[in-house]
Formats: C-alpha cells, sequence, structure tokens
C-alpha cells in the first residue's frame, strides 16, 4: 500500500492537521508500514457476516421531549479563548473553507 | 498505608483506628514524595480532597453500617475523566488548563459514595499507546523500576496503585488501557463489559471500545468500585440498563467445575517464554483449584490488531475532530479560522495522536471506507462469534494480559512494535467482553499478569475466577520498592 | 408592449433588457429539472440530543447550550423521542415507507458553528423513503415524488461584521441553535417549472404546518429550502448538469430564483457553451444567482455510523399508533368541505389553508349559515386578522365570539353595518355581542311605521336625489339609503329601507 505524498497532504488537509513537510514525510512512511500490516484484513473471510453496527444488543433508546436547564453563557463561554459580547470569536472563514 | 485495601481501610474507618483526612494527609505526602521519579499525577487536588474528606467523616458518622466501602478511602483519576471544576487534560497539551463544567456519572457515583479523590493521574495522550510515554507532560514511571513504563495508557493510575499511594484508581480501556498497565505494574486491573459503565464525563478516544473501569490491589476491591461506578445512565445511550446484580455475592464461589478456555494464539511465539512459563503456573493452580482448563482456538485473533487499529482511529478522528481552538482549549490564534485550526491541531496533539487521527481519516475517507472501514468492522463479527462459539464449550478464558514484562522507557520507538503490546488485549474490546487483569508472579523481577475473560454481561464470573487465582497465591501481597517505603 | 427580462450573456454576465425572441426560444428548448431539499426544524420542546431548550430565537448568544450541544470533551447525544415521532408522522403523511431499522451517521467535517466537527445525521438507513406530494399548478394535479425524509440536528449559526461572509475579517458564534432538531424532505427532481416548484413548497409547508411539526417560518429560517436546477433537451433522457440554488427566503425567492436560473443556463446552453456543476446564492439585490464556490468541489463527509447511538427498530405497532395521531391533511379536509357545506373549490381551499382556520370555519359553520361562515371569514375577518396581525383564533373575540356575532345578524337581531362594526370594534378585546347589542340599543331597526316616517322625511330633505331617481337614475337610490341609514344612526334594516323608499318614490 503505498501512500504519496499527496496522499497524505490531503488527509492531513481533511483532518485540519498542519503538519510541516518533514512531518508529513515521517508520519507518512510511518502510516505505510502500519497499513501494510492492516492489510491482512483482506485474508480474513467475511462473506457471511455482516458489519457490527453497535456492539451491545439495544435499539429505541429514546428521552422523553422534555426541557431542562442550560448552561448560564458566562459559564459556556468559560472555556474559550476569545469571546466577544458573549459569542465565540473566529477570523475570516475562506470561500474554500467547507472544503474537505 | 501501605498495601491496604479498600476492604481494610473501610473497616479501620468504622473501627476508629484512623480518619478519612488522615488516611488523604497520608496519601498526598506519599504521592509528593513518590512524584520525582513516577510521575503518576498531572495534578494533586487537595482541596476537593479535603472537602471530601470531611464530607466523608460526616457520612461516616452518621451511618456507619450505610455507607459505602469507599466513603472516605482516597483514590485517584485518569485525566481522562472528567471533574467539575478540576483541570481535566486528557494527557494533552490541547486542553491544558481546562476545567470542565460538569462531571461524568461514574466519578460522581463514587463521590456521592463518599470517595476522596487525591489527584488526576498522568496518562498516554487522550489514551492512546501502551506506555504513558504518550503524556504530553512526561511519561510516568513504573514502581517497581522507575526506568521501565508502567504500560498504558492508564500509566499513572496503576503506578499510583502499585505504589501503595491510594488503593484504588479509575482508568479507561480501549485495547487494553487498564489491563495491560495492571499486568505491567503488579496490580489488578478490570475492564468491564462494554456497556456496563456509563462513559458520560469520559474524554472519548474510540466510542465503541472504551470503558472506564477500576485499577487496585485485589481482586474484592475492583468488584467493589465496579458494583459502584456501574449500572444504566438515561445520559449515555450505549449504557445498558439491565440489572447489575452484586458481583461481590458470587466472589467466593471458587472455580471448581468451571471449564476454563486457554487460547492457542495467546499463548503462541510473540509472547515472551518466561511469561508464558508464569501463565502456565498460574492455569496449574486454577486446575488445583478444581477447574478444567483446554485449549480453545480463536482463529482470527491475527487480524485482531488490523481490525483494531482501523476501528479506534477511525471513530477517534471523528471524537478528536471538536478540539479546534473555537471554545475551549489551546488556540493558536490567526486571522483565518483555517490556519487557525491546522496550526491549533498541530500544535496541541502529539505525534501518536495525529498518526492514529491521519490514519482515522483515511480510513473513512472517500474510496478507502469499504476497503477499511467497513471491511474491519465484519472482521470484528467474526471475531465477536468466534469468542460466542468458545463461549459455548468454556465458562471463561485465561491467557497473558502482555506479551512482555515493563520495558524501558524509549524501548519501543515503532509505532508497530508498541501497538504489540495490545495484540491479546484489544480482541476483548472488539467483541465487547470483561477483562480482568492479575498478578501471576515475577519474571525475573517485573510484574507479569493473567487476564480472564467472560462472555458479555459475566462481569460476576471474572471476578470469581480471579478472586479464587488471587486468594490461593501470593502475588497480591506484593509491595513494589515504592510501596514498601510508604509511610 | 416590450417586457423587462434578465438576459445573460455567453460570458455569464447579467444584464436587464427588452425580453428577445432567443431568451424565450432558449428556455422553451429544454426542460427543466427541480429537485427542492428542505430543512424543516420540529416544533419539540428540548433540542434533539440534550434537554435544551429549543426554542432559541430571541434568546442571549450561548445562554441556550448545555455541555452536551456546545460538543465539550466527554459527552454524548440521547435520541429526543418527540422527534422522532413527528419525523414519523411526516413521513407518514408524505406517504413514505418506514423501514425496519433506521440508524444516525456522523457527517463529519469542520465549521465553526458545528461544534463536534461532526453532524449527527442519517446517511445509507434514513428514517423513511419512497413517498409523493400532490398539489396543483394552476388548477392542474400535479404529484412529486419524495426520495426520502430523514432527522438531524441544526448547526449554530454565524454572525459576520458587516453581514457578508466573503469580506468579514472575523466571525461571531452562537450555538443557541445548535442540536435543535432538524428533519430534511429530500424531493426527486420530478418538478418542471418555477411554479411548481412554488406550489410543491406550499403544500409542503402547509401539510407540515397542519400536523403540528413545524411553524412554517420562511423568515426566521424554521423552514428552509434549497434547490437543485438542471436543464434537459426536451424529450431527452439523460440529466444536464446540476447547479444547487441556495439562500432563497422567501416563497417569492424560490421562484424568481428558479426562474432566473432556468434562464440562465438556458442561455448558456444555447449560446454554445458549458454549465459549471456548483453552488449558487440568490441575491435578492441583485435578482441574480451568484456563484459561491469558483471551483467544482465534493465534499468527503467521511460518513460512518454513530457509535454512541443504537438503531431504531420502528414496528408497524409503532407506525400505526403514529398514524393514529395523524389529523385530517389540508387536501382531504377542503374536499370534505366542498361537499358538506357545498362550497366552491376555491373558497374550500381558502378556509382550509391554515389549520386553524379551517377550524375556525367548521365550528362556525354548524352554528351559522354556511355561506355565511365563508364570507365573512374569507372576506372581513381575514383583513381584520391581516391588518391587527392577529389570527381569529387567537384573537380577543375567538371562534365562538364571532359565532354568537353571526348568529345575531343572521337572525336579522342586527344589520350588516352593525355587525362589521363590532367586529372591529370587539376582535382584540372581546366581550358578549349579544350584551353588547342589548346594552347600547344597537338592535336593527325594522319597524316599518317609524322607518316609514324616516324614509318620508328624507325624501322631502333630499328633492333632487329622488327627482334623480324617479328620472331613472338608480344611482340616487343609494344616496337616500345612506340618509336614511344616517337618520337612523346605522340601525336600519337597509333592505326594508330600500323597499319602503322604492314604494314611496314610484
Amino acid at each position: 500500500m503505498t501512500l504519496s505524498a499527496a496522499d497524505v497532504a490531503h488527509v492531513a488537509v481533511l483532518a485540519r492537521l498542519g503538519l510541516d513537510g518533514a512531518e508529513r514525510e515521517r508520519i507518512g512512511s510511518q502510516l505505510e508500514v502500519i497499513l501494510e500490516h492492516i492489510a491482512r484484513l483482506q485474508q480474513v473471510d467475511t462473506s457471511s457476516v455482516s458489519e457490527t453496527a453497535q456492539v451491545g444488543e439495544l435499539v429505541n433508546v429514546m428521552r422523553d421531549d422534555v426541557d431542562g436547564e442550560s448552561l448560564p453563557s458566562a459559564v459556556a463561554l468559560g472555556g474559550a479563548a476569545a469571546s466577544d459580547g458573549g459569542y465565540f470569536v473566529v477570523g475570516a472563514i475562506q470561500d474554500n473553507e467547507l472544503d474537505g | 498505608m501501605t498495601a491496604r485495601t479498600i476492604t481494610q481501610l473501610a473497616h479501620e474507618l468504622r473501627e476508629g483506628s484512623t480518619t478519612p483526612r488522615r488516611l488523604l494527609d497520608n496519601a498526598l505526602a506519599h504521592a509528593e514524595a513518590a512524584e520525582p521519579s513516577l510521575h503518576a499525577y498531572l495534578a494533586l487536588t487537595r482541596e476537593l480532597a479535603e472537602r471530601q474528606a470531611d464530607e466523608a467523616g460526616r457520612m461516616l458518622e452518621r451511618d456507619p453500617d450505610g455507607a459505602s466501602p469507599l466513603c472516605g478511602v482516597p483514590m485517584a483519576l485518569k485525566d481522562v475523566l472528567c471533574v467539575d471544576g478540576v483541570e481535566t487534560t486528557a494527557g494533552s497539551r490541547i486542553l491544558s488548563g481546562w476545567k470542565p463544567p460538569y462531571t461524568g456519572t461514574a466519578v460522581q457515583r463514587l463521590f456521592d459514595a463518599g470517595a476522596v479523590c487525591v489527584g488526576k493521574t498522568n496518562c498516554d495522550e487522550f489514551a492512546m499507546g501502551s506506555s504513558t510515554e504518550n503524556s504530553a507532560f512526561g511519561p510516568a514511571g513504573n514502581p517497581w523500576d522507575v526506568e521501565r513504563v508502567p504500560g498504558g495508557s492508564s500509566g499513572g493510575s496503576a503506578a499510583t496503585v502499585a505504589a501503595g499511594t491510594v488503593p484504588y484508581a479509575l482508568g479507561s480501556d480501549t485495547g487494553g488501557s487498564i489491563r495491560q498497565p495492571a499486568s505491567l505494574s503488579g496490580v489488578v486491573g478490570f475492564k468491564p463489559t462494554y456497556g456496563r459503565v456509563s462513559r458520560y464525563g469520559l474524554i472519548a478516544f474510540a466510542s465503541s471500545l472504551d470503558q472506564i473501569g477500576p485499577l487496585t490491589r485485589s481482586v474484592e476491591d475492583a468488584a467493589i468500585v465496579y458494583a459502584a461506578i456501574a449500572g444504566g445512565d438515561p445520559r449515555d445511550s450505549t449504557c445498558d440498563p439491565r440489572p447489575l446484580g452484586d458481583p461481590l455475592e458470587t466472589l467466593g464461589r471458587g472455580v471448581e467445575g468451571l471449564r476454563l478456555g486457554v487460547p492457542r494464539e495467546y499463548m503462541g511465539e510473540g509472547i515472551d517464554p518466561d511469561v508464558r512459563a508464569r501463565v502456565e503456573e498460574a492455569m496449574a493452580v486454577l486446575e488445583g483449584l478444581g477447574a478444567s482448563l483446554r485449549e480453545v482456538s480463536l482463529p482470527t485473533t491475527h487480524a485482531g490488531l488490523s481490525t483494531y487499529y482501523i476501528i479506534a482511529p477511525a471513530e477517534c478522528s471523528s471524537n478528536l475532530a471538536r478540539y479546534d481552538g473555537v471554545r475551549f482549549g489551546l488556540r493558536e490564534d490567526d486571522p483565518s479560522l483555517t490556519e487557525m485550526y491546522l496550526r491549533t491541531r498541530d500544535r496541541g496533539f502529539g505525534v501518536e495522536v495525529k498518526r492514529r487521527v491521519m490514519l482515522g481519516t483515511y480510513a473513512l475517507s472517500s474510496g478507502y471506507y469499504d476497503a477499511y472501514y467497513r471491511k474491519a468492522q465484519k472482521v470484528r463479527t467474526v471475531i465477536a462469534e468466534e469468542f460466542a462459539r468458545v463461549f459455548e464449550d468454556v465458562d471463561a478464558l485465561v491467557s497473558p494480559t502482555s506479551p512482555s514484562v515493563a520495558f524501558t522507557m524509549g524501548d519501543r520507538d515503532d509505532p508497530l512494535s508498541m501497538y504489540m503490546c495490545d495484540v491479546v488485549t484489544l480482541p476483548v474490546n472488539l467483541a465487547g467482553l470483561p477483562g480482568i487483569s492479575v498478578p501471576c508472579g515475577f519474571s525475573p523481577e517485573l510484574p507479569v499478569g493473567l487476564q480472564v475473560i467472560a462472555p458479555r454481561f459475566e462481569d460476576a464470573r471474572v471476578f470469581q475466577v480471579a478472586h479464587a487465582y488471587e486468594q490461593a497465591t501470593e502475588w497480591h501481597t506484593s509491595q513494589s520498592p515504592l510501596a514498601a517505603t510508604a509511610a | 408592449m416590450a417586457h423587462l427580462a434578465i438576459a445573460v450573456g455567453g460570458d455569464g454576465r447579467v444584464s436587464a433588457q427588452t425580453a428577445e425572441p432567443q431568451t424565450n426560444s432558449a428556455v422553451s428548448a429544454y426542460e427543466a429539472v427541480i429537485g427542492l431539499e428542505v430543512h424543516a426544524q420540529l416544533l419539540t420542546r428540548s433540542k434533539m440530543f440534550c434537554a435544551c431548550s429549543a426554542e432559541y430565537i430571541g434568546k442571549p448568544a450561548n445562554s441556550n447550550t448545555c455541555p452536551v450541544c456546545l460538543g465539550l470533551p466527554g459527552v454524548l447525544p440521547v435520541i429526543n423521542r418527540q422527534a422522532v415521532e413527528y419525523t414519523v408522522l411526516t413521513a407518514l403523511a408524505l406517504n413514505c415507507e418506514i423501514p425496519e431499522f433506521t440508524k444516525f451517521d456522523r457527517k463529519n467535517y469542520f465549521y465553526p458553528d458545528l461544534p463536534k466537527g461532526y453532524q449527527i445525521s442519517q446517511y445509507d438507513m434514513p428514517l423513511s423513503r419512497n413517498g409523493w406530494l400532490e398539489f396543483e399548478v394552476e388548477g392542474a394535479p400535479v404529484r412529486c415524488g419524495i426520495t426520502r425524509v430523514h432527522l438531524e440536528e441544526d448547526t449554530g449559526t454565524l454572525h459576520h461584521a458587516g453581514d457578508v461572509l466573503q469580506s468579514a475579517r472575523s466571525s461571531l458564534v452562537d450555538l443557541n441553535r445548535a442540536g435543535v432538531p432538524l428533519m430534511e424532505i429530500v424531493g426527486e427532481p420530478d418538478l418542471r417549472s418555477a411554479e411548481a416548484a412554488r406550489e410543491y413548497l406550499v403544500r409542503l409547508r402547509q401539510i407540515l404546518m397542519y400536523i403540528g411539526v413545524n411553524d412554517g417560518n420562511l423568515e426566521q429560517g424554521s423552514f428552509r429550502c434549497d434547490a437543485n436546477v438542471s436543464l434537459r433537451v426536451r424529450g431527452s433522457d439523460a440529466l444536464g448538469t446540476k447547479v444547487e440554488i441556495k439562500n432563497m427566503n422567501s416563497f417569492r425567492a424560490v421562484h424568481r430564483a428558479l426562474q432566473y436560473e432556468i434562464e440562465r443556463q438556458a442561455a448558456v446552453l444555447a449560446g454554445g457553451g458549458t454549465l459549471v456543476q456548483e453552488t449558487r446564492g440568490w441575491v435578492e439585490a441583485r435578482g441574480a444567482t451568484v456563484s459561491q464556490r469558483s471551483k467544482e468541489y465534493a465534499h468527503d463527509y467521511r460518513y460512518f455510523p454513530e457509535p454512541d447511538l443504537p438503531p431504531l427498530a420502528l414496528d408497524s405497532a409503532y407506525t400505526e399508533r403514529v398514524r393514529r395521531t395523524m389529523p385530517e391533511l389540508p387536501a382531504a379536509r377542503a374536499q370534505r368541505l366542498q361537499e358538506k357545506f357545498g362550497l366552491s373549490a376555491y373558497d374550500a381551499a381558502v378556509l382550509t389553508a391554515a389549520r386553524e382556520d379551517a377550524d375556525a370555519y367548521e365550528a362556525l359553520a354548524s352554528q351559522v349559515p354556511a355561506k355565511l361562515a365563508a364570507n365573512w371569514l374569507m372576506g372581513d375577518v381575514a383583513a381584520l386578522a391581516n391588518e391587527r396581525r392577529v389570527a381569529l383564533h387567537r384573537s380577543g373575540l375567538g371562534v365562538d365570539g364571532l359565532a354568537a356575532l353571526l348568529r345575531l345578524l343572521d337572525a336579522g337581531t342586527i344589520n350588516g353595518p352593525t355587525a362589521k362594526a363590532l367586529l372591529e370594534e370587539l376582535y382584540e378585546s372581546g366581550g358578549d355581542p349579544a350584551a353588547v347589542v342589548q346594552e347600547r340599543g344597537l338592535g336593527q331597526l325594522d319597524d316599518e311605521a317609524a322607518l316609514l316616517a324616516i324614509v318620508d322625511e328624507v325624501i322631502a330633505a333630499n328633492a333632487a336625489a329622488a327627482a334623480d331617481f324617479r328620472a331613472g337614475k338608480e344611482a340616487a337610490l343609494g344616496r337616500l339609503v345612506g340618509q336614511v341609514m344616517k337618520a337612523t344612526g346605522g340601525k336600519a334594516q337597509p333592505q326594508l329601507v330600500n323597499r319602503l323608499l322604492r314604494e314611496r318614490l314610484a
């Protein structure tokens, strides 16, 4: 399984990890080794099974439509590095922010 | 304080030979003395513990018989467990300084029982690792040899119990992260059936694999803690509401007539010969106690690592997307949102976390989902069905917990060799089964653990087998060098 | 007379000019293929996966959140039972199939209004599939397929300095809305015109409001619509390049945007150009759709089953129980009222447009003549409700008060003008019409002898008008009637006044 540099760069963008070139190379080659090992998955015959959707047997786990208390906004914002007048603040959102 | 169990301390508290406050002070003093070499803690929570000790004292006075055995007994929490107002970092720089505005369910149940929280223990970042070397705040040491790892990811919890600072600590187990450090540090570590303990308040790594569980000095203690934290929770939809029963009721039943299976694939090459020898000796003890042992086969074991290392990273890549600098945690500010995301996550996550996030993102990405994630979930079904078939003929399985004893820090810098630490623990998570590690000797001076596995919801049976073995041997009375120096 | 039209040059530039035959024939050479996607917030009390209130409008920023909908470390979602029921009810109202198993999936992407970095939605096993919606376009019945109805959670909201995302240096994030239950209704691309699209939406919104799952508020965003538009040569089966249209915040905007887009695409194709698969936003001020993406893109959402939520097994007993709570749907109700009360199809449609109005009508028509009730509701009451911004069923007078008023009118106790005046007076404050009529002596004056005397006085005082009428000018009678009404303080029975005047002037 060969991971091209472009593959690694693409995955890093999807995951929003700002890896520098050296990191991308290092992680990329480590991932290749891991993926090679993982390839042995293909040897297992899974023709007669379906995916494990859930480990347990639970179904229909729901809650009643009752409204409870919300956090005070000061607490909701309490962990934020940047907030303004009750809002969380972020910088300029590029046109292609949603790509990937 | 040294080597005393919850049961022993509960007795001492009621007979008046000690108080919650005194236990706390001893624990803190011991922790502080051990920290320079052990680094089991990321934070000691003195103020919280003092309040809790005082409250526990009142509870014991009001109703000593009705109070939980955990009342007034000091303990520690792996730093992936949220406590309201107490810094919780998951061993990561990205959460450095973050204080949750809520306490998780399992922890709250302990607090309600009168538990006294001494501190938050060190762990691999976001519970990803088998040695605690991936902690962003420096590794923890093994009380049996501080140059060696205590195991991971709940290394700090294992170390502090092994050091005799506290009789129990909570950890979390996704692929072996309670059992493997318990094995390497010579303590008891229990992973409940998936869905027995609420995950609300556990910082998520892999949602379909994570479970909270206790690390203790005795099997009975593990059962006590488990009984206190387990049971349905409306805040966790995967937490099974069926009745818990009382695991202590069957604890002392012994193994007479029980059928124990030994998976051939768990005893093969890859397991250190001396470790295997200790485990075979343990099996002989069990036979001597009346259990019948037979070899069984779990043929798809060889694919367990691959399966785990698709599913866990896939789920974690999604679970860790919330760490983006917007609402909490580290923010590497930038005029551009995209740059802020990239730099925050680059700076905030360590290399193992990045590796797994990358791997998981890749496995889920367009064009690869079927070959990786979907395939892995199918192999997972095969593995679970193999266990189910084997359990038609045996009541429990026994095996080594870890292929090796504690290794020296820095020894396993190749990711795959580190992943191999969990090769006989992670299938248990894939199938959602309960499993325990209990000390079964040394090799030659480092602890070896015996793993006991049972079918889903047969947690009590795990305790029963482990307890029988424990009581027939002396290992549970062994003290690490650090424990021996405790006051 | 030439009319103004939007024309699009081959380079995509928009200009307004008099319609050229070229544009019209370009459009007619192609068939529009339109599919609509509606997101409708559900009227639950709490959010989809946590107990925060689902009512977030008007609350101070970030005051309606909790650890779960903030996506803090360690939290877990729990499904809102009522949201599932509302979605099933909607699916049944849209004739969809409910499968044996349904589950949630994670849709992964990064955006500041998405706290967890993924949205809990449904991917390959949605709550329902394969339904249809029937409505009318210019009187002709149309059926549009419904591909699926599924359930997910809404995102938070972003506010940009200057209100335009592209040029804002920073954005403010409010998570009050994050986690509100959202139903996604995907229609088949069966719609062939902007008008059809509009009628589809009107009917869909009407149904959702009838069954009580959504409040139909396009302006506030509780009912949102995106469209996929492509063109193909008439008679062809192949599908053209699909363009997604967003940001249509009213039915009028939907109609204008789709009309614009159809013409834009036709002009490009007719000019030999190729269309780009893209997302375009409707810009009301420019009367045009504008490209939002400079290149083709494909989201990689990396869907996988939500491990924190067990699946739902909705058996037929459950579905039947939900079906039994279904109220009579608008089309059926209109039909029934038409038959029961002898209404025209048009009147029946108007009277059943909103469920509360249909309820009001049926309540009224059981107490006063059907035609009278219909005329009043569609006329004066509708006008007043509009003007005062208060629907009848929420007004002080209420349906019962109006019934009492109309009974007085029908019995002849008061006349039409008095009834109208009382309606206006009592609409908001309420009150007992019979009591008011009694107290203030507003009863209709129908004593012939008394009226005759007044009629004679008025004829005497208005000789010119009387002469005009005798000379054949019918209109002059109106002035005389008016004078009699004035002299009686508006209480005279108009028909009687009319008859008496005619007799006297004969």
